[in-house]
Formats: structure tokens, C-alpha cells, sequence
């Protein structure tokens, strides 16, 4: 596979301030803690599949105008996986860190926490509609997921140093089209998989 | 993905404990964070990419990703009214860091760092998630990239909304093929007397050696941010 050009959801090595890195291996070890609590041995192998496809999906050059993207499939992630998304996602982001040098060793633990959160409020949005709206509750999920997640990118870039603040608005500002883009393709998708695989997106607990 | 090896001038590293490598590095990756002097991070950078890796040019493409951010910091940071030497600063922060990221973790690869997690007392779910994790990655990759391609050949170009409905459907698919490879591999271990755990046959023997160069990186680390003290102080 070619190399691809990722989107700036992952913070890189370097940026961040020690305080924030510390914090965000607290919050990370903290829902890594109770993703694992949730996740059953024998369902390991469904997550890490899941999680594999996932990784390798969000690669995917996805047509916008002339242009192209990539999507984080964080909105998927939370309704297949629920809880057990943030184990998965911390070891989908230890990969890209050593595969394509996506993110960092030490900023891995907010890289985590924010997609965790990311996951995490799609898959409440999911359990609450409890799948019954289908497409429009898989938009908002898709939708919800990308937001949160450049709106802790960018409130972790501001916290940590303020002359980042232009450089954060512009990011969150940047994934503003396309947290539409990923609520479409998460609704076509969840959509796609109540046909093929009804019991994993009831709109129960995840995996 | 790079599959290939990085490849270094020196393979003393290698020598080390996957455990020592991975605390060195976190050390070295933390002093950086807090080194101020643009002069002594430009040094610190052009030393790491000259003296350790062998191969320039497949070394560059590796830090493309992270320096488009570094590119848009160039942009975004004058707007704001931040001078052009602060994005200089976090340019060359953000490239020893992930030198330093390469030399002493990536460049370690899979088989030596789950055996590491695994020592360093990981919850062993974790450690046998990464593992399976890893292992099917390039199992569902021929998968996705057919999938994707069948897609492309077949999909209507009529509107973008059912350019998208044919990605999302292939994704689906692929999720689906996850899903039911999941179940038989769940089965086949179960009838294989898988009992959840996943026994480690890499043993790992921590000897003085790294523990002399876990102190000699805590040493380094810490010269570094005195000379950068000295240099903000202007002695």
C-alpha cells in the first residue's frame, strides 16, 4: 500500500507540553482500564479484527471534490465496539506510530484519550437511540465522533502552548466538512451492516 | 505501510533490552519537549539523521506525514501574530522527537515490543490485542485493497453521495469479513485447547549493561537540558 498522508487528529511528538501529556496518559490508562474491564477474552479476536479493519479502512483515499480524504472511522468504531473501542484505538495508534509514524510514543496516551472520547460519545449517542433512527442516528454518530475529536485536538494544542491557538482553530475549522462527510459514509455503512450483521449494531452494548 | 526495516549505521541498539530502549527513548523524547535553543535542536536533528540512519532518502518520506503539520504551522502561526522562529522551533522539536521515536522504539519492531510490554507488566488482554491486531493487519489489507478496487471499477460516477454509498458499502463489507474470520478463528482456537492466553516464547534477560545505559540516557537527557539552560542564559 502506497504511503498515505494522514489527517491532524493525531498530535505528533514534540508538541505537547509535559503537564498535558501527563494528563492525557491518566485519562488514557483510565479508559483503557475500563475498555478491558468490558472487553471479554473471547471476544478478543472479533475486537482486534475489527480494529484491524478499521485501521486499514481509515487509509482509504475517499473522493471530496478534487481533492481527497481520509476518515477516522471513529463513529463506526464506538457503535461496533463500544467500550472495548479504546483498547482497541490505543493499540491501532501504537501501529500507526510504529508503521507510519503517525502520532508519538509519549503523546500516545492524548492521541488515545481524544479518540477514545471520540468513540466513545458516538457509541452513547448509539445506545440512546438504540438504533431505532438507523440512518440519521448513524450520521449523528459519525457526525459527533469527529467533532469531539478536533475539539480535544485542538483544546490540547491550546492548552499546551497559546501561540498554537490559530493553528488549532484552523484544524478544527478544517474538520468541520468533513465530520459531514463521515456521517454520511458512517450512516451508509451502519446501514450496509444492519443488513449483513444485525446483532453488532442493534444499538445494544458493542462487541 | 513501511513493513521494511529502518536501517541503521550502528547496530549497538539492538544489542539493548527492548525494556532499556523503550525507557531511554521515553527520557530522551521528554528532554527534547523542553529544549528551547533552536541552534541546539537544529544540531540535535541533522546529528540524529547523519550519524544513525543509513538510508537518507527512505528515511524522508517516513517524516512527510508530520511535516505537513510542521508546514501548516508555518502558515497558521504568523497569523496569529507568532513569529516564523517559534514554528522553526516545533519543526525541529517535532523531528527529533520522532528521530528519536524511530531510533530507539520503531526500529525495535513487533517481535521485540510486545515481549517488552509484556515484562513491563501490561494487562496481557492488551498485549494479545496488539498481537492479533498486528497479525491480521496484513491478512484484512489484501482484503480491503480488492475490495476498494472492485469498487472503483464498478461503482457509478453519477453523484458524489453514491460515490460515497459505494465506499461506505465496501467498508461494510470488509467489516462483515472481519466479523465472520473472527468467528472461525475464535472456533478454531477453541478447538485447539486455546485457553485465552497467549504464551510468550521471547524471553527477555535484563543484565548491568542496561541498566548502565538507562543511567547513561538519564545522564545525556539531562546534559542536554543544562547546555540549553546555559545557551537561554547566554553564557
Amino acid at each position: 500500500m502506497r504511503r498515505e498522508k494522514g489527517r491532524n487528529m493525531h498530535i505528533s511528538e514534540g508538541v505537547l507540553s509535559g503537564p498535558l501529556i501527563a494528563a492525557g496518559w491518566g485519562l488514557a490508562l483510565a479508559g483503557l482500564g475500563a475498555g478491558l474491564k468490558k472487553t471479554q477474552a473471547e471476544k478478543l479476536t472479533e475486537t482486534a479484527l475489527v480494529s484491524s479493519a478499521l485501521f486499514l479502512v481509515s487509509l482509504v483515499h475517499v473522493p471530496l471534490g478534487p481533492s481527497s480524504i481520509h476518515l477516522t472511522m471513529l463513529g463506526l468504531a464506538g457503535i461496533l465496539l463500544g467500550w472495548s473501542a479504546v483498547p482497541a484505538l490505543f493499540v491501532a495508534l501504537l501501529l500507526q506510530g510504529i508503521l507510519l509514524q503517525f502520532g508519538g510514543l509519549l503523546s500516545l496516551g492524548v492521541n488515545t484519550a481524544i479518540m477514545g472520547s471520540a468513540a466513545l460519545s458516538s457509541y452513547a449517542l448509539w445506545y440512546l437511540l438504540g438504533g431505532r433512527f438507523g440512518f440519521a442516528a448513524a450520521f449523528g454518530c459519525g457526525f459527533i465522533a469527529v467533532i469531539t475529536g478536533s475539539a480535544l485536538v485542538t483544546l490540547s494544542l491550546f492548552l499546551s502552548a497559546k501561540d498554537l491557538f490559530s493553528t488549532a482553530a484552523l484544524i478544527f475549522a478544517a474538520n468541520l466538512p468533513l465530520a459531514l462527510v463521515e456521517g454520511i459514509v458512517t450512516a451508509f455503512c451502519v446501514v450496509t451492516l444492519k443488513r449483513l450483521l444485525p446483532q453488532y449494531v442493534s444499538g445494544q452494548a458493542g462487541i | 505501510m513501511y513493513l521494511d526495516r529502518l536501517e541503521f549505521k550502528n547496530d549497538l541498539l539492538k544489542t539493548f533490552d527492548p525494556r532499556c530502549r523503550l525507557a531511554s527513548g521515553a527520557v530522551f523524547i521528554f528532554a527534547v519537549l523542553y529544549i528551547t535553543n533552536t541552534i541546539l535542536l537544529a544540531c540535535l536533528t541533522v546529528s540524529l539523521i547523519l550519524l544513525l540512519f543509513r538510508d537518507i532518502k527512505a528515511l524522508l518520506p517516513r517524516l512527510s506525514a508530520l511535516n505537513l503539520f510542521c508546514a501548516m504551522l508555518f502558515v497558521t502561526m504568523p497569523l496569529g501574530g507568532e513569529p516564523l522562529s517559534a514554528a522553526l522551533l516545533y519543526t525541529l522539536r517535532v523531528n527529533a522527537a520522532a528521530l528519536l521515536s524511530m531510533l530507539f522504539v520503531v526500529s525495535m519492531g513487533i517481535g521485540n515490543l510486545i515481549p517488552a510490554l509484556s515484562k513491563l507488566r501490561v494487562p496481557e488482554k492488551l498485549v494479545s490485542l496488539l498481537m492479533l491486531t498486528y497479525r491480521y493487519l496484513f491478512v484484512i489489507h489484501r482484503q480491503v485493497f480488492y475490495s476498494v478496487l472492485s469498487m472503483r471499477l464498478r461503482r457509478p460516477r453519477e453523484t458524489v453521495t453514491m460515490t460515497w454509498r459505494s465506499y461506505a458499502a465496501a467498508f461494510a463489507s470488509v467489516l462483515a469479513g472481519a466479523f465472520f474470520r473472527s468467528r472461525k478463528v475464535t472456533l478454531a482456537a477453541r478447538a485447539r485447547g486455546f485457553d485465552g492466553a497467549f504464551p510468550l516464547t521471547r524471553t527477555l534477560k535484563w543484565k548491568t549493561r542496561d541498566s548502565l545505559a538507562c543511567a547513561g540516557a538519564a545522564l545525556a537527557a539531562i546534559l542536554l537540558l543544562v547546555i540549553n539552560a546555559m545557551l537561554a542564559g547566554g553564557m
